[in-house]
């Protein structure tokens, strides 16, 4: 009877093994994932560091920041505008080149996306580090963090209120103690354009009390008060009534600052990154840096497969146009011509209606499309001696304004402007920044602020004189909500005309 | 072929009725005296007729023989007392006492029953067909026997009601979607769950179907439940071939066959291209010498004949301790596109042995290494998909430059379709083991208790290299390559008690059961970038080491367990009436504690009407039962081990810390209620019979993965939220139309329908357009509440206005537009099919067997994103031939538009004249096979030998203008990238179905088999 013996241990250690479960084996961890501190629970200094670099990764980063802030702001703010067709295949930026664009337009969707993903990203951090109490985070320190995302996020809703007009402010991370609240918290609807410039003005001022100085950090990609004092001076000059005097101020107190490098193509050349003359400047060191983000936007903008740049021999984006190349010319703008733009002969790869083959240009300020290393300049010098010579030509000084374009004219061989009048220094002003700043995502909004965006855009013709009929509505002076975005959010409401 | 099931079945009936075995085994030989003698006899049907082949074998030894083509045996056994099995496919078996006989005459009676006596494999255990109260498809040995399946869920197609399989495409390795009576979640798992041997998965690819004895498919909630959280996909049950007591059996079977495209698609020529390529870019840019210099017709470059082959030995017997079957394969499959292959190689050990009268040990282990090359498929020319590609690279273009790079269409900078063949590749290798090993203990009488321990340890590398020199994008990149490494081990420990009690005409069953099942998986990938040239011939693992840029290495561990208790009480009075309950209990680790608990019941009831007394005056009709069973199961599939928990990735560069996921407030598993009815039927002596079932199966707390406003900070947030409905019909009717001497025909049918749909989204949002995305265009597929998955969305396309050429759309207001705003699209109908359906015609006459099988799908519609590119008319790329059609002046009356001068989309929307009947009807197999003699072959020591001639796919009727109708780009499986996302997603494979995005052609195949079994 051993057998039965062992029958009836075996049937009792059954009984265990199912009585005991097995709880423990229940019990798993995420480990290569970390969990998200909500609540209140304290962040760690070290978290707090983490999470800033999160930020400044995400605004350079694969995921969103590289196509906002380098690839589209060129097409954003050149191509929409005269300074460039949209080259390449893609119909979403042949569409928005010609004012065709609807709200399914990839482009338009991307940036949205693109924009609010980085802005909720800066506000998670904004309001963990708020939140964080560990001894070890000084409170300069938490609050030179909180004024670098505070800062960057300011800059984006920047470029949305422009692009869109209403937009929804989202100051706070979404309600993240779960989905149906996160879904509930994120139904915002549009507010007023004034607004959203009050939003942006508020992060600024906070910034500008609490980012580090200008200098206290070799690198340009770090924010400095330079930074937000010059995106001050853009936002008064941009959000309407233009408000001059603050935009006299806030120049003043970046310009002293700041010099202009001697060579205009020292900015290109790769070897004067974080340069005198640049005030926000994403940095990129290329593929194999500490940060593995290599500028990959050069690589479909540059180059033919013969020639000085490589790349590969296919039909590029954001071909200069024969308008701009004119004005340079036209002007005997050699250098920034030559700085700008390169001419290749791209015989046999391919055609293109507006450009003949053996002379076609790119543009070229970004000229390394195999490293990834072109840093970008959100922010330099330049512009802002502009502005302010804008600012002085608003209050009738023609004197000075004309004393700030010639510096930057100076720079690269040309003679004084001739402008007399307040008229035409408002054009040589705006001109100059055409021809400066060229390709820096700057011309279309130039054109907006100043109200001369329908006019310059119609009168557009394809270098032959044959006008391009662009046929800009005032309706289009503003990009439509995307419709994604319209079926995902109810409270949203379609710009009018769309 | 029906043998093979009869056997199948009586092996399962011996191993779980040990009493009955050791009984006649052991306890009656020792009662016996051995004295040896010779008896001989003649076996002949009812009338008359004498049966050849009929195997005769003495019970409880290895001692057999056969029948001669008169009927006569002759066989030497161990005395009187011995029992002689007799058995032969179509017959009913019988076991003969001899007594003092030598000459033993034996009368076999036509198996007219042995349908309802075949033993099914259910969850947990077994039942004889006759006592299933649930839905239980079953597709055996013989449904698999001379067919090229390379995935044992191809078996399913067309063979099991209410299994809907479609081939995601033709490319070899690309997998099946699966789906037993429709789809039940929005963004977990659609998938059914599988058990191999008792040993859950959800992933069957290293697995060699000529292993399979017998697949069960557990439809409704009765018959699946005991899976619990797991089963409201279905369950399909595989159960691999076991030894017999006896000689050994030695089979040695094989296939080659040559592949090639179901259809070809026809292409601009040269001149062709030339006018249409100048007229698009308003100049001559193609001139009359570079036509003259390339006029390549690219898809003839790209699509060649493939191959498949199949070698399979197995050894199967044992005596009574001990059973073994063993096995080899070797499958490889070669695409119709270059580089695109698949090879497996598997082994099996299948073993049961009595260590004593009351312990039996079971072990099942499979061991297999599985290669597969892709190719880049399912993608835009400008994203190098291949297959578009080959249709949209002008024969202009060179295959090679002078300096060795691969040719490039210069006017769109897109390289010929030879970069995908050439320029880069993607390899995967999988190893896998699997095994069970148990013991089976006989404690009291009518107890028994089973314990069983599962392995499954898989280790697969995903390698890809895309070349520095050759492509465009391998020269931007300089060189890309890396390398995925992923290990997961899971086991599984299943403890089960039986208790089966007969009371008079009672007859009771009680299972009570503990389960845990436990899985780590642990993923590393390692990339680099910047190859010098030079190096670019080296093996992968030289050029990484040579790469100038090497990224760090990043990370990823996953971990999921699931304990579970089960119980099942089933009752039957006299075989008439029939009860059975179900109870499963889970814990997973998936969900948050306090929320890991769910339990679901089961109910199932069964009447044979057939068996009640007043029935008897009812003569035709032989069998009649009437089904009916409630429940509900859950479904925890593709919910990801901590998606209950909010998430932050670690940038394995920085360190920089990013929130990655949100998680719903209580994450929970979805649960379906299903009502089944269903009626079994025979009539005319078991010649007729027949099978339907009606079921609803509700579906709540179904995940949805809400997509979200960008400002939200994540692209999707999980909830609990949505519910899904389907509601369908199944049939099965075999009937045995011929039964005559030596010609036999009968005929299978199964038709099913389903319709589903979602009863309600996410609290407010009833309809979102995010899915099916076509490059270049956007969404062509809206979710929405009130319609099933796979809904389309978009324009409704009205023809070509004659006076430009544009293609004119209905607006809101339906007038007509070339310039349509968003607001007029509209939904367009549905993916899936109507109905599905599958017949199998066997006909055999002498040595002779035909099989024909068709299948087909019936009122589903697909967007056809390929022919959108093909004739788009919008760039430089080379066109279908459909353009030559296209407007060309003011007056023409054509359902072309013209070409797009200024490059916009317009004319080539998302709309209706791109979506297109998706319904076929496909001779799926055709099969002729000759059985040589067995006189004729034994003198060359062969057994039972066969040779055959087979065409799969030979014919399609359909009117789907894309290469073939049946596709789902979406559908491919998922792979889980380092940072824990997947390369594929659940929503995508769920919603996104019925999009055609050039995908990699089905192919057609003729082949030629042997089967040879060792005398």
């Amino acid at each position: 009877m051993k057998n039965k013996i062992f029958k009836i241990v075996l049937l009792q250690a059954f009984v265990v093994l199912v009585l005991s479960g097995c709880s423990k084996l229940l019990d798993k961890k995420p480990v290569t994932q970390t969990v998200t501190t909500t609540g209140n629970a304290s962040i760690t200094a070290a978290d707090a560091e983490n999470l800033i670099l999160g930020v400044y990764t995400e605004y350079k980063g694969y995921s969103n920041g590289i196509e906002f802030n380098v690839l589209d702001r060129v097409v954003n703010g050149d191509v929409t505008a005269d300074n460039a067709y949209a080259g390449g295949d893609n119909p979403d930026n042949i569409t928005l080149d010609f004012f065709k664009a609807n709200p399914l337009n990839g482009n338009i969707s991307r940036d949205w996306g693109d924009g609010y993903a980085m802005i909720a990203n800066a506000n998670l951090a904004i309001a963990q580090v708020s939140a964080c109490n560990d001894p070890a985070l000084s409170a300069e320190r938490k609050s030179q963090i909180l004024g670098d995302a505070r800062f960057m996020r300011a800059f984006t809703y920047f470029d949305l209120v422009r692009l869109f007009g209403k937009v929804p402010i989202v100051l706070t991370p979404a309600d993240q103690t779960n989905s149906e609240n996160l879904i509930k918290s994120v139904l915002v609807a549009q507010s007023s354009v004034d607004s959203v410039y009050d939003a942006v003005l508020n992060d600024m001022w906070f910034a500008k009390a609490t980012v580090k100085d200008i200098g206290a950090d070799p690198s340009k990609w770090t924010v400095s008060k330079g930074a937000v004092n010059a995106m001050l001076a853009k936002i008064y000059a941009t959000k309407s009534p233009a408000n001059w005097d603050s935009v006299a101020f806030y120049c003043d107190q970046v310009i002293p600052n700041y010099s202009l490098v001697s060579n205009f193509n020292y900015l290109w050349d790769n070897n004067h990154k974080n340069n005198s003359e640049a005030i926000w400047e994403i940095n990129f060191f290329g593929y194999g840096s500490n940060d593995f983000i290599g500028n990959w936007a050069p690589s479909i903008w540059v180059g033919g497969s013969t020639g000085a740049y490589d790349g590969g021999g296919w039909k590029k984006f954001n071909t200069p146009t024969n308008d701009l190349v004119n004005t340079f010319i036209a002007e005997h703008d050699s250098v920034r011509l030559n700085a700008s733009i390169t001419f290749l002969d791209i015989t046999g790869q391919w055609t293109d209606i507006y450009w003949a083959p053996g002379h076609y240009p790119f543009l070229t300020k970004y000229n390394d499309p195999a490293n990834g290393i072109n840093d970008v300049y959100l922010i330099r010098l330049a512009d802002i001696l502009l502005l302010r010579a804008e600012a002085y030509n608003a209050k009738s000084d023609i004197t000075n304004a004309a004393s700030l374009v010639n510096e930057v004219r100076a720079r690269v061989g040309l003679p004084a402007t001739t402008a007399a009048t307040q008229a035409d220094m408002a054009l040589a002003i705006e001109k100059e920044r055409r021809l400066e700043l060229a390709f820096e995502g700057h011309r279309w909004f130039d054109l907006l602020r100043t109200g001369r965006a329908i006019d310059v855009m119609n009168a557009q013709t394809d270098g032959k004189g044959k006008n391009l009929n662009y046929n800009v509505q005032p309706f289009q002076l503003l990009w439509p909500i995307p419709q994604t975005q319209l079926d995902l959010n109810p409270l949203l409401k379609q710009n009018p005309s769309y | 072929m029906t043998m093979k099931t009869v056997a199948c079945s009586r092996k399962h009936f011996v191993c779980f009725n040990f009493s009955f075995l050791f009984l006649i085994v052991f306890f009656i030989p020792s009662f016996t005296f051995a004295q040896a003698k010779t008896i001989t006899g003649k076996i002949t049907g009812s009338d008359g007729v004498p049966i050849a082949g009929v195997s005769v074998q003495e019970q409880g030894t290895s001692t057999g023989t056969a029948t001669d083509a008169t009927g006569n045996f002759s066989l030497g056994v161990s005395g009187a007392n011995a029992l002689l099995k007799v058995s032969s496919l179509g017959y009913e078996p019988q076991t003969i006492s001899l007594g003092d006989r030598s000459d033993v005459p034996i009368i076999l009676r036509a198996s007219s029953a042995k349908e309802l006596e075949q033993v099914i494999v259910v969850g947990y255990g077994t039942q004889r067909k006759k006592d299933l109260t649930g839905a239980v498809s079953v597709v055996t040995a013989a449904d698999i026997a001379n067919r090229p399946i390379v995935d044992a869920g191809e078996a399913l197609q067309g063979k099991a009601a209410g299994v809907e399989v479609t081939s995601n495409s033709g490319k070899p390795g690309a997998g099946l979607t699966i789906r037993v009576r429709g789809s039940s979640s929005i963004s977990a798992g659609n998938d059914p769950l599988y058990i191999i041997d008792g040993i859950p998965t959800t992933d069957i690819s290293a697995f060699n179907p000529n292993d399979i004895e017998s697949i069960s498919i557990l439809k409704d909630a009765a018959s699946a439940s005991i899976y619990g959280t797991r089963a409201a996909n279905g369950v399909v049950l595989i159960t691999t071939k076991k030894g017999t007591p006896g000689k050994s059996k030695i089979n040695f079977s094989t296939y080659l066959g040559t592949t090639s495209a179901t259809k070809k698609l026809s292409v601009l020529n040269g001149k062709q291209y030339q006018d249409y390529a100048n007229e698009q870019k308003g100049s001559v840019v193609i001139t009359d010498s570079m036509v003259q210099a390339n006029d390549i017709n690219w898809p003839d470059q790209v699509f060649q004949n493939g191959s498949q082959q199949n070698y399979q030995l197995s050894i199967a017997g044992g005596s009574d301790k001990t059973q073994h079957y063993i096995s080899l394969n070797y499958t490889n499959q070669k695409g119709i596109i270059k580089p695109a292959n698949f090879d497996r190689l598997t082994g099996r050990v299948n073993l049961t042995t009595k260590a004593t009268d009351w312990l039996t040990f079971i072990t099942s282990t499979v061991i297999s290494r599985s290669h597969n090359n892709d190719v880049t498929d399912n993608a835009s020319v400008a994203r190098g998909g291949v297959v578009l590609s080959a249709l949209e690279t002008p024969p202009t273009v060179p295959k090679f430059n002078a300096d060795g790079t691969i040719g490039v269409n210069p006017l769109t900078g897109w390289d010929n379709p030879l970069s995908s063949i050439l320029g880069s590749y993607g390899k995967t290798l999988d190893d896998r083991l699997l095994s069970n090993i148990g013991a089976d203990v006989k404690l009291f009488k009518g107890l028994v208790f089973q314990s069983r321990f599962g392995i499954d340890y898989e280790n697969n590398q995903t390698t890809s290299f895309l070349d520095p020199f050759l492509t465009v994008n391998g020269r931007n990149t300089h060189g890309q390559q890396s390398q995925t490494k992923n290990n997961m081990l899971t086991w599984l420990s299943e403890q089960t008690l039986n208790y089966s009690k007969t009371l008079g005409k009672s007859h009771f069953t009680i299972l009570a059961g503990w389960t845990a099942q436990d899985s780590h998986t642990d993923q590393t990938t390692i990339s680099g970038s910047f190859l010098d040239t030079i190096y670019r011939h080296l093996p992968w693992d030289q050029t990484y080491l040579r790469d100038s840029i090497k990224s760090p290495g990043t990370k990823y561990i996953d971990d999921w367990a699931l304990v579970s208790y089960l119980g099942r009480i089933t009752y039957d009075f006299d075989s008439k009436y029939l009860l059975q309950a179900n109870l499963r209990s889970d814990n997973s680790s998936k969900f948050a504690p306090g929320n890991r608990t769910a339990t679901f019941p089961s109910f199932s009831a069964g009447w044979r009407i057939s068996q009640e007394g007043f029935m008897k005056a009812v003569p035709f009709i032989s069998d009649l039962k009437l089904r009916a069973g409630w429940g509900q199961n859950g479904n925890q599939e593709g919910i990801g081990s901590f998606a209950y928990l909010p998430l932050s990735t670690i940038d394995p560069n920085t360190g920089a810390v990013t929130a990655s996921t949100i998680a719903p407030q209580s994450l929970t598993w979805e649960t379906s209620t299903q009502t089944n009815i269903g009626v079994d039927a025979s009539f005319l002596n078991y010649r007729l019979t027949f099978s339907g079932d009606f079921y609803i199966k509700k579906t709540k707390n179904v995940l949805y993965n809400v997509q979200l406003p960008s400002q939200a900070g994540f692209s999707t947030a999980p909830v609990n939220g949505a519910n899904m409905q389907n509601i369908g019909e199944e049939f099965l009717i075999s009937s045995k139309n011929i039964v005559k001497g030596n010609l036999r025909w009968n005929t299978d049918f199964t038709i099913s329908f389903n319709q589903n749909k979602i009863t309600a989204l996410v609290n407010g949002i009833t309809f979102v357009n995010g899915y099916g995305s076509v490059y270049a265009r956007g969404n062509a597929i809206a979710l929405t509440q009130g319609y099933g998955l796979g809904e389309f969305y978009g324009y409704v396309a009205k023809g070509v206005d004659p006076t430009n050429g544009h293609e004119l759309y209905l607006t809101q207001g339906d007038t007509l537009s070339d310039n349509p705003s968003p607001s007029s699209r509209r939904l367009l109908g549905n993916a899936q099919p109507k109905f599905i359906y599958g017949m199998t015609n066997n006909l055999s006459y002498k040595n002779f067997d035909l099989t024909i099988f068709i299948q087909g799908s019936q009122g589903g519609k697909i967007f056809n994103a390929g022919r959108l590119e093909a004739e788009a008319m919008v760039n430089a790329a080379n066109q279908s031939s459909a353009v030559l059609a296209r407007w060309k002046q003011k007056g023409d009356i054509t359902n072309i538009p013209g070409v797009s001068t200024d490059a916009t989309t317009n004319n080539s929307l998302i709309s209706t004249r791109f979506l297109e009947d998706g319904s076929y009807l496909r001779f799926k197999t055709i099969t002729l096979s000759y059985r040589f003699n067995p006189k004729l072959i034994s003198r060359l020591g062969l057994g039972e030998t066969s040779l055959y001639v087979s065409g799969n796919n030979l014919i399609t009727i359909t009117k789907y203008k894309g290469f073939d109708p049946e596709v789902n780009s979406n559908g491919n499986p998922i792979r889980v990238n380092p940072d824990g996302t997947a390369s594929n997603d659940n929503e995508s494979r769920n919603i996104s179905l019925g999009l055609d995005g050039g995908a990699y052609p089905q192919s057609k195949m003729f082949l030629v088999g042997l089967n040879i079994s060792l005398k």
